[in-house]
């Protein structure tokens, strides 16, 4: 747990989940994973601290405060009131500069990341990270480069604690409508050669001895959108035995144009398409890191994002860009909890039962 | 789901062309009839092909009848198992079909459940004890059957007779001779299914368990888990082993495979050994150990008359020493690594253990591992007591049996008894001795020839018969255990079986890896030597004493079996992949077919 209480910025390998309340949950497990030695991307973290030196040293959170008097809790549940608000508010934070000594910090830890990395002006994601997981409610900006670049958009992202929804969410459940400190990712992007979701269990099943691998081409976001068929892998976790191999049609990749500057859904090649994304080799590293979050975690069964990034050497191009407990089946499970008996009940009590054809 | 899957009635199966009249092979219990056929076409049918999968030569359906009064009646009558009866059989066109006997009335459940739970707790709770007691009740039945005296028929009697006043003469003692045999068949199964309930019980529980948390679990890996390691069926191979170490140390091992290769028969061979001093220590070695290891069966189980042990074909176990020879020569490591398989066993439950959701999970599943790895020697090592060492001598001493209806021009050859049905044996035994003691001529010689070549016929023909899996009607629920657990009935087998036809067939993942090659279609143990090396093995079921055939092997593809099957474990230990429990590949793949089989899926696939 960190206890200078003014830094602002802090580095994702010296953080752990402890530091939840420091920089959100998504750093603090981001930092996890970096500390205990997961691969996940390089980069630096704001912590809630930043949020609310900026908006009480640029004042702005004060002109929120008295904006929002205007407004009811009541009225601030309607989607058109929500909506004048968060542009009104939005615009505010926006118009603020950061303040010098932030900048400076900020500026410099993404120099440092810039030399590490080994190329300027690189490409970085600056992600949200609030205490609790609220999806989809706060925004993140990708492919942000350049210094100045960065802080405008660390500013864009503590402004997007004033979206329509989170506005919305945050009247409706009684959580105060004013300032809602966050942390921000500031992470190093990707430059996928394929990437997908993992999760360390059988999520049809439920059964824990596996590990399933959903991947395509290029960025994630085909994947977790569902829009096309991706390739499915399914290993033991135990014996690391690839025990499924299914080429899907991966009809699409969604790929960064770097020239444009921009991502977007392409048809695939027919190459691509009849070839799997990963290599055995690859699934099995895979596998491991898979194991290696689910022990970080508790134990619990994961939900993870992953990626194999062309910039990086082979050994360490596998990343995991997010790792978070599986809820559904783990609770299911701790419900079917055997009754404690002996083994001798149980072997009369199931040979009594039998077995449903029908 | 399957409430569209329909079954074949069991009166509708037609005879194949030629075997008009089969049912008169069997006793008339063993058929479908009218007299039952409400009952009959009530409830499912299913082929045993794990135990039988040939149509049953008349004398070999001692064996169905042997386990189906021992297993039932433990079921039904001694242990009460709470919701099953025994398991009911009928042949159809010379094939076995069983089903299991179903109880429903939840009053009497309860009623079976109190008495079940008393009398296996009984047998749980002095586990250790009692299996000491049966390994001594099962060896001295095998010694008795050993003992059992078989004379000719004198012309005289000698004259001890009147002298000790025996009081009954050779002829009285042949029919006793036969009816201790029968007798004592019949005694081995009663102890082989004895610790079965038990054994077996332990074992489906927590397979039950292990499968609620991890769905997938495969056979292989709950047998892995349970295993023993160091087990007494897999002793016989250790045994050649050994002895392909002692003539390689002994510098005898050159001799062996030179003679062994000119095809010199290996009483030669041992004679040939014997001149020298080195020699000899090897063959007393070897003598030392076929009693009782190779009374090791070709057979899964030895179920047929023609499953001859080692001991009375030595090329078999031969072959193996002459291959461990050879691998010795290259420098191959042929130990079993022991150390690494126990390994595997501990890390491998461990970290199953370790993904258990909650604590109580993990003490249950503590308890019912060490029950089960308590009661699981009986289960693995059984098969060599009561079917190997136990059957081996039984086929031969009804052969002695033969010998002597031979001499009385009652059969034309010793291997004609096994197409009599062990009644009609007895029949025939008064027959010979009523000829000879009042001196009248046998009718039998008239007839009996002729009818027992016509039954040969039959079989031959019923052997290229394809039994439909499963018959009759599906029960809602199944609750007889062994039904569940050796035979591995589930909705999703029976749909299997019911579309058996296409290119891929799906059974059990036995042993892991992929494997493509020509498939060669073996049936019965006797046509084992047509494999081709690298050819893959399509049976009904293999057998442990198969082992050099494994090391031939690219891969092995059974019709039924799952982890009880040994095919699996065998498979394991020589590192080639097996798809247990297809259901129908004996009857779906030709020899020469090129196949694609993939262990860990259980998968087969037909290329071309």
């Amino acid at each position: 747990m960190k206890t200078e209480q003014q830094k602002v910025v802090y580095w994702m390998r010296e953080l752990t989940k402890s530091d939840l309340n420091v920089v959100g949950k998504k750093c603090a497990n981001l930092g996890e994973m970096s500390n205990k030695g997961l691969p996940a991307p390089p980069g630096f973290a704001l912590s809630v601290v930043g949020y609310e030196r900026f908006m009480k040293e640029t004042g702005v959170g004060q002109e929120i405060d008295k904006y929002l008097q205007k407004y009811s809790t009541e009225t601030l549940k309607k989607a058109a009131e929500a909506e004048a608000a968060s542009k009104a508010v939005r615009k505010m934070i926006e118009g603020k500069p950061m303040p010098e000594d932030m900048e400076k910090e900020i500026v410099g830890a993404y120099h440092t990341l810039c030399q590490e990395i080994g190329r300027d002006d690189v490409e970085v994601a600056v992600r949200s990270s609030g205490a609790v997981s609220m999806p989809g409610q706060f925004e993140t900006y990708l492919y942000v480069h350049g210094a100045s670049e960065v802080i405008k958009n660390v500013i864009r992202c503590w402004g997007s604690t004033f979206t329509p929804r989170a506005i919305m969410f945050r009247a409706e459940k009684g959580l105060g409508i004013g300032i809602w400190p966050i942390g921000v990712a500031v992470i190093k992007m990707v430059n996928a050669k394929a990437s997908g979701i993992m999760f360390t269990l059988n999520p049809v099943t439920g059964d824990r001895s596996k590990i399933t691998i959903e991947g395509n081409w290029g960025l994630g976001e085909s994947v977790v959108s569902g829009r096309i068929e991706p390739d499915r892998f399914k290993v033991n976790k135990i014996t690391l035995e690839i025990e499924e191999k299914r080429l899907g049609r991966k009809e699409e990749e969604y790929i960064y144009d770097s020239k444009r500057r921009v991502t977007e859904f392409r048809a695939a090649p027919p190459e691509r398409r009849s070839e799997f994304c990963l290599t055995d080799e690859e699934i099995i590293k895979l596998v491991n890191l898979g194991k290696q979050a689910e022990k970080l975690f508790g134990g619990e069964p994961q939900d993870t994002e992953w990626a194999i990034d062309k910039d990086l050497p082979p050994e360490e191009n596998i990343l995991l860009l997010q790792s978070r407990p599986e809820t559904i089946w783990a609770s299911k499970q701790k419900k079917g909890v055997p009754r404690t008996t002996s083994a001798l009940d149980y072997i009369t009590s199931t040979l009594t039962e039998g077995k449903k054809l029908k | 789901m399957s409430a569209e899957l329909k079954l074949q009635s069991p009166f509708d199966v037609e005879t194949p062309k030629g075997c008009e009249g089969w049912q008169e092979m069997y006793p008339s219990y063993y058929l479908f009839s009218e007299e039952r056929r409400k009952f009959e076409e009530g409830k499912i049918w299913f082929v045993d092909t794990l135990h039988h999968p040939e149509p049953m030569a008349p004398f070999d359906l001692i064996l169905p009848e042997c386990w189906q009064i021992s297993l039932s009646q433990y079921n039904s009558r001694i242990f009460t198992v709470p919701a099953a009866l025994g398991i009911d059989h009928r042949v159809i066109n010379g094939y076995v079909y069983i089903s299991p006997n179903l109880i429903t009335d939840p009053e009497l459940i309860e009623k079976r459940k109190a008495l079940f739970e008393r009398r296996i707790r009984y047998y749980y709770d002095n586990f250790e004890v009692l299996y000491h007691l049966w390994r001594k009740k099962v060896i001295a039945n095998i010694e008795e059957l050993k003992r059992i005296p078989i004379k000719p028929l004198p012309e005289f009697e000698d004259e001890s007779i009147v002298t000790d006043a025996v009081g009954v003469s050779s002829g009285h003692k042949l029919i006793e001779s036969y009816d201790r045999l029968i007798e004592n068949m019949f005694r081995d199964w009663q102890l082989h299914s004895e610790m079965g309930v038990v054994g077996y019980g332990a074992y489906l529980v927590f397979t039950t368990f292990c499968r609620e948390v991890f769905p997938e679990m495969k056979d292989i890996t709950l047998g892995q888990m349970v295993s023993g390691v160091k087990v007494d069926i897999l002793v016989p191979d250790e045994k050649l082993k050994e002895l392909a170490k002692l003539a390689v140390k002994l510098k005898v091992d050159k001799k062996i495979v030179e003679l062994f290769e000119k095809d010199v028969h290996p009483e030669q061979i041992m004679a040939e050994l014997k001149k020298d001093k080195t020699g000899n220590e090897w063959v007393s070695k070897l003598e030392e150990v076929r009693d009782p290891w190779f009374y090791f069966g070709v057979g899964m189980g030895n179920f047929y008359h023609k499953h001859v042990g080692w001991n009375d074909d030595l090329r078999i176990p031969f072959r193996g020493m002459v291959d461990y020879i050879k691998r010795l020569r290259q420098g191959e490591e042929i130990e079993r690594p022991f150390e690494r398989l126990r390994q595997e066993r501990d890390t491998i439950t461990e970290e199953y253990r370790s993904l258990l959701p909650t604590d109580e999970h993990r003490e249950a599943f503590d308890q019912l591992l060490k029950t089960t790895r308590t009661v699981y020697p009986f289960v693995e090592n059984h098969p060599f007591y009561c079917e190997h060492w136990h059957h081996v001598i039984f086929w031969n001493r009804i052969r002695e049996i033969g010998d002597i209806l031979v001499n009385a021009n009652f059969i034309k050859g010793r291997e004609d008894i096994f197409y009599l049905h062990r009644a009609e044996i007895l029949q025939l035994l008064y027959e010979l001795v009523i000829s000879w003691a009042v001196g009248t001529p046998a009718r039998a010689p008239g007839y009996l020839p002729d009818k027992l070549k016509r039954r040969e016929e039959i079989l031959e023909r019923l052997g290229e018969w394809n039994p439909p899996p499963a018959l009759g009607k599906i029960p809602e629920k199944i609750t007889e255990p062994w039904t569940i657990m050796l035979w591995g009935v589930t909705t999703e087998r029976l749909k299997d079986w019911s579309t058996a036809a296409g290119k891929v067939l799906k059974g059990s993942a036995g042993s892991p890896g992929i494997a493509e090659g020509l498939a060669r279609v073996i049936r019965s143990a006797d046509k084992a030597d047509q494999i081709q090396p690298g050819e893959i093995l399509v049976c009904p079921v293999t057998a442990p004493a198969w082992g050099p055939i494994f090391s031939k092997v690219k891969g092995v593809v059974t019709d039924t079996g799952g982890v009880m099957a040994h095919a699996s474990i065998i498979a394991r230990e020589y590192g080639i992949p097996a798809v247990v429990g297809t259901g129908s590949g004996t009857s779906t793949i030709k020899t020469g077919e090129r196949i694609r089989i993939d262990g860990s899926e259980g998968t087969v696939e037909i290329l071309s």
